[in-house]
């Protein structure tokens, strides 16, 4: 006997995140979520947004890898208020990781909340984990044809950053080719290229940071 | 996502006097980037020693059909890049294509006893 059911296998994730949203946004903060391949530079740049936006923003973060809590260590230099998910494995984060990981956090009391997804190009686009931000970060040594690789994950992007540029003149990156695939892809996407190291195209961050905060609070009903 | 249809196949099971499942039909959309033999596989996998074991798994693709943001053209983009044939924008959201859906799920008929 055939049982039909059209039963959405994400449905219970995104019933989840949306969930999230809500009570982020009655919280009144913003939420980034900040997808890349490993080793792009996620955890650096959240270290540098951090530590330039001290006593002007009140961040907290999520951070979720397979294990270990090494980059909660290291936010936690930086005396913000940090949850470590481990996936266990898991090569995403779903909405029901940053739920439980959302009660450890007073929310009021935060403007913005980074979620740093475990380092997967493929499928953190996929789940919807309540963010109002979708942050993809590539970098130099990863080649500029990762956009017409991974289409999927570059045209959900609201910002791209390419970081390492400081390390532009070794690797064999064509910036341009890179920027016209994002163009295609994803036209209304923020490109933004900087160097974690250098410092070089922060402000420049951190000024779209504040662009999209003034963008969300006007937004959000009072 | 194999374990994910499971759950919910199972769920239908229960709900079925616990009839063995014989077969589950799903339905991926290009844009989810699943590869069939890779799904094969899992499912052979996951099957193994549970009651849907042998189960047959069979999935329908569906192709990815845009709307262009710019003039409301409904039209399949022959690559990745999205580009509107009537006024060449590159904005355009999809309309199908996106789907991973349990369509489907065939149970043991028990008043036969025998696989139909």
């Amino acid at each position: 006997m055939k049982i039909n059911v059209v039963q959405r296998l994400l449905k219970v994730n995104d019933e989840i995140a949306e969930a999230n949203r809500a009570d982020l946004q009655e919280a009144g903060l913003v939420t980034f979520n900040i997808m890349s391949a490993p080793g792009s530079g996620k955890t650096t740049l959240i270290e540098q947004t951090i530590s330039r936006t001290q006593g002007l923003l009140r961040i907290g973060v999520i951070e979720g890898d397979p294990e270990t809590s090494i980059d909660a260590e290291r936010i936690a230099k930086f005396d913000v208020p940090v949850t470590q998910i481990e996936t266990a494995g898991g090569c995403h984060l779903e909405a029901n990781l940053v739920r439980r990981a959302l009660k450890g956090f007073d929310l009021p009391n935060l403007d913005l909340l980074i979620i740093e997804n475990v380092g997967n190009l493929v499928c953190p686009a996929s789940f919807d984990l309540g963010e109002n931000v979708k942050v993809v970060m590539v970098s130099t040594t990863e080649g500029h044809d990762k956009p017409a690789k991974y289409p999927n994950m570059f045209r959900k992007a609201d910002v791209v950053i390419l970081n390492k540029m400081d390390l532009l003149p070794y690797v064999a990156f064509d910036f341009e080719v890179f920027r016209e695939y994002i163009r295609k892809l994803n036209p209304d996407a923020a490109l933004i290229d900087v160097s974690c190291v250098t410092g070089e195209g922060l402000d420049a961050w951190l000024l779209w940071i504040e662009e999209r905060l003034a963008q969300e609070s006007a937004r959000q009903v009072p | 996502m194999i374990q994910r249809v499971l759950e919910l196949a199972f769920g239908v099971s229960e709900a079925h006097e616990r009839r063995p499942i014989r077969g589950i039909t799903i339905e991926i959309g290009v844009l989810q980037q699943i590869m069939p033999a890779a799904l094969e596989f899992a499912f052979e996998a996951v099957t193994r020693g549970t009651p849907a074991e042998g189960a047959r798994l069979e999935w329908r693709m569906v192709p990815l059909e845009v709307r262009c943001r710019a003039c409301d053209l409904h039209y399949t983009p022959p690559g990745d890049f999205w580009v509107c044939p009537r006024c060449a924008s590159a904005r355009a959201t999809p309309v199908r294509g996106n789907e991973l859906n349990l369509l489907q799920v065939e149970l043991l008929d028990t008043s036969t006893g025998e696989d139909p």
